[in-house]
């Protein structure tokens, strides 16, 4: 909690306080008595779990939660958060070029997924302007990440709105775990340089500190009909303190500041001819964020506090944007009885954005500054002790364009013993308007010659998107090597985004064909998602998994959309399977495989393709490693997602890496 | 939507009848790990084993671990910002296959048990604490054992090694061990 700024956890995983999730394991363990002021008498006699620490409360969560643990992102040979959460069951990475990524939950795969909230360390990612995150502009030393931990479904109880397919929360690591430095320097055909660096050490006994620098460039991807112009390359740099303050209250304060350039093509549409103009360039991508997040920790309660700065600065061929966003959140949780676990809060965010279009891209008004408030309150209760508990609550926020939203859910979690845990859930979550549904006019020349335009606008009376998401799990603890676990799904979709076609008119001597965001498409999507977890040995795991998905959408009576029904449901891939392995060799090497078969997307023009990633990593001396990783070996080049203005394809990829810590 | 309408309010009596139900008293207080009360034992054997001043005592208190770690971060925080024998204590994670000199307590891993004589050879003559999870650990040279049982941790000490080391360990410790080698079993 301490370290996301939401309960998630705490509430999901209930009275079990060492939970994985946003429960940072720091205040975890603190809120429990110090064993080290035990004698050697009492813990002599104190009884222990015997589940291993990691793998019980998320396996008591009610919840279709993955974490990625800092050793499998390592271990991976992963340089992008995008592509560590390709090691996420039932998640969909699809590379669009080299800088830019697709990912869905359950569906609804595109660059800005405008149903999922993205968050790092209590700051969110998602941007209202677009609706969604720009993953290229996230990053951070992955070598920091503590886990990433994925939530498929909805979660908008205690996220808030656009939390509704899915939820990624990246968590890094306290800075007592990040002491000394280390430095990593490598390059390969694609991952062409990079460097990576972080110093970390105690401040006067009372806290601790890291700073960290990382820059890489990359190559661009592979056109088969025209020079790449996606390459790109950013820096990056942070810090972040932590503080033991008087009595149990903790203080974090950190920050990021980056800068890069990314290659991009646009095809530009103008008022006079031609109409339509190729342009390359290269887009300027900057920003910065200051967090601070105060934890006080009372007997079996704790009340927190978190704060951030966050400005983003994108300049693309088409428009530019500078965004400043400011969030206060507060939150208390307490036991009431020996039953309830409660969490209440309160929060607000302020966003202001400032952009600039072109004489084809306007945003009416051109400024906007949006205020949330939100108010949420979640109960567990230990309905049978240690047998069956229900979780229950909502949020209720209010936005300027729909105004008071609410988002129930009710989870329910049986275990029958200790290796059975059994979980169904129904939640009720909303995507919230953008400000492009509502205040873009986008002119699009359909030829270079004639003045003949498709007019995209945007709708004052543009609703919320509504969903019903019914699931249930199952988790068992097959053998003490073997573990399983299965998730289905069902959701009810309703006021989805439409584009409807109205009559044609003439605008000074322009042929205009105007089309028009509505809430005219509605649905359903099921599925399930398996995974299987096996350690074959002490050094050897493998696991495997597959997941299902089938996206059915309509269009509402009266509606004159034709497209967005095929688009949605041919861009999620309908069957994907994975499966991992990872092995601890004699003499201090590690081997990794990771292989991927992901279904074809008809309406990106991408067949289904199978491909896999290959980790070599040596501990030559104790402070020394050196690894080389393969990615995407089987093919030499192959398309994952549309998008580009050509189908930009994903190159093999080989660099060589060189770790020095101290 | 008269049937939604039913559920709904179903299961809002369902969830009135558990909040009044339910009668305030004390959590019971989640238990700690078996790695969390290790390393709570692992701090105790600092402070009830005193080693001999002299040219393997730094100027830190040096805690590590040789092979696969089982303890994650639980080691870290145990021993942050604790002293032991007047010095700061240092937590490392050691990858080679041999352990350094200046190390007072070495936990040895199970990944390691294939290399134990070796490791044990290494250490002879130097003043380390070894510790480890593996059965028959102080039956081949180990000093402190820890042990299971019944969901509570103890541990065997073998006695002959731990006085080879020049170690001093306090009755205290010797009388909770379940097995004690050497010295006749005290």
């Amino acid at each position: 909690m301490l370290a996301a700024g939401r309960p998630f956890g705490f509430v999901l995983a209930g009275p079990l306080a060492l939970s994985l999730l946003p429960v940072s394991p720091a205040l975890a363990a603190d809120s429990q008595r110090d064993l080290t002021t035990m004698s050697l008498e009492e813990l002599a006699q104190t009884k222990v779990t015997t589940v291993s620490k990691t793998e019980e409360p998320r396996f008591q969560t009610p919840a279709a939660v993955h974490v990625v643990t800092a050793e499998d992102i390592q271990r991976s040979g992963a340089t992008s958060i995008p592509e560590a959460l390709r090691m996420v069951p039932g998640v969909h990475v699809a590379r669009i070029n080299s800088n830019q990524w697709g990912v869905g939950i359950r569906g609804f795969t595109s660059r800005l997924a405008r149903a999922q909230l993205a968050i790092l360390d209590g700051r969110t990612l998602y941007n209202p302007l677009f609706a969604g995150t720009y993953w290229e502009a996230q990053d951070t030393i992955l070598e920091d990440v503590e886990r990433i931990e994925v939530v498929r479904g909805p979660g908008g109880t205690l996220w808030g709105a656009n939390a509704v397919n899915g939820i990624v929360n990246i968590v890094t690591k306290d800075t007592r775990d990040t002491h000394g430095g280390f430095v990593s320097a490598g390059g390969g055909n694609e991952e062409r340089a990079f460097v990576r660096a972080r110093y970390g050490g105690e401040i006067a006994d009372r806290g601790s500190y890291r700073v960290y620098g990382k820059y890489f460039r990359r190559d661009a991807a592979f056109h088969a009909t025209t020079n790449g112009y996606d390459d790109w390359h950013m820096a990056q740099g942070g810090f972040r303190t932590d503080w033991n303050l008087r009595g149990e209250d903790r203080l974090t304060v950190q920050g990021d500041a980056y800068s890069g350039r990314t290659g991009e093509r646009a095809v530009l549409s103008f008022l006079t001819p031609p109409y339509l103009r190729t342009v390359d360039s290269e887009a300027p991508l900057s920003g910065g964020n200051v967090t601070a997040r105060w934890a006080h920790l009372m007997n079996g309660s704790a009340l927190t506090v978190n704060t951030y700065y966050d400005r983003t600065n994108r300049e693309e061929p088409s428009f530019r944007e500078s965004r400043d966003t400011f969030e206060l959140d507060l939150q208390h949780q307490f036991g009431l009885g020996e039953s309830h676990r409660l969490v209440w809060g309160l929060g607000y965010r302020l966003s202001d954005g400032r952009g600039r279009g072109s004489e084809t891209v306007t945003f009416d008004p051109p400024a906007r500054t949006d205020h949330i408030f939100s108010v949420f309150a979640h109960d567990e209760i230990a309905v049978v002790k240690d047998r069956l508990r229900l979780s229950a609550g909502t949020k209720l926020e209010r936005n300027q364009y729909t105004g008071f939203e609410l988002q129930p859910s009710a989870r329910l979690l049986w275990t029958p013993g200790p290796r059975h845990a059994v979980w169904a859930a129904a939640s009720r979550a909303v995507r919230t308007p953008s400000r492009v549904e509502r205040d873009l006019a986008l002119s699009a020349a359909l030829s270079p010659t004639l003045p003949l335009f498709a007019r995209i606008m945007g709708n004052d009376d543009f609703k919320s998107e509504k969903t019903w998401a019914y699931e249930a799990g199952y988790r068992v603890q097959a053998a003490e090597r073997l573990s399983l676990e299965a998730a289905a799904f069902h959701n009810r979709y309703d006021d989805l985004t439409s584009l409807e076609r109205d009559p044609p008119f003439v605008e000074s001597g322009r042929q205009i064909l105007p089309y028009r965001f509505a809430n005219l498409l509605r649905g359903r999507a099921s599925g399930v998602e398996v995974t299987s977890l096996a350690h074959l040995s002490r050094r050897w795991w493998v696991s495997a998994e597959y997941s299902y998905l089938s996206l059915h959408l309509e269009t509402a009576p009266g509606s004159t959309d034709t497209t967005s029904v095929t688009s949605s449901e041919g861009s999620s891939p309908r069957h994907m399977v994975r499966a991992r392995s990872s092995w601890s060799l004699p003499r201090h090497v590690d081997l990794d495989v990771g292989f991927r078969w992901i279904d074809r997307l008809p309406a990106q023009r991408v067949p289904a393709y199978a491909e896999a990633d290959a980790r070599v990593g040596w501990q030559v001396a104790p402070r020394l490693e050196i690894a080389v990783v393969g990615q995407n070996l089987l093919h030499a080049h192959h398309p994952e997602f549309g998008g580009s203005p050509d189908l930009a394809e994903i190159e093999r990829s080989v660099y060589g890496e060189a770790r020095w810590r101290w | 939507m008269a049937l939604v309408g039913s559920l709904t309010s179903g299961a809002l009596a369902l969830l009135l009848s558990l909040l009044t139900a339910a009668a305030p008293a004390a959590p019971e207080p989640p238990r700690p790990t078996e790695y969390e009360v290790k390393a709570a034992f692992l701090y105790n054997f600092a402070k009830f084993v005193k080693w001999p001043e002299g040219n393997s005592l730094g100027p830190t208190f040096v805690v590590a671990v040789i092979g696969e770690d089982p303890f994650g971060d639980v080691l870290d925080r145990t021993f942050a910002g604790k002293t032991i024998q007047g010095r700061k204590t240092e937590v490392r994670r050691i990858r080679t296959a041999t352990p350094p000199g200046d190390v007072q307590i070495l936990f040895i891993g199970s990944s390691e048990r294939g290399h134990l004589a070796q490791i044990l050879k290494e250490l002879e003559g130097g003043s380390a604490l070894t510790v480890a999870d593996m059965d028959g650990f102080t039956e081949h040279g180990g000093m402190i054992a820890f042990r299971l049982k019944s969901d509570v941790v103890n541990f065997d000490i073998n006695l002959d090694q731990v006085e080879r080391a020049r170690l001093k360990m306090s009755s205290q410790l010797i009388r909770l061990a379940r097995n004690v080698i050497g010295k006749g079993g005290l």
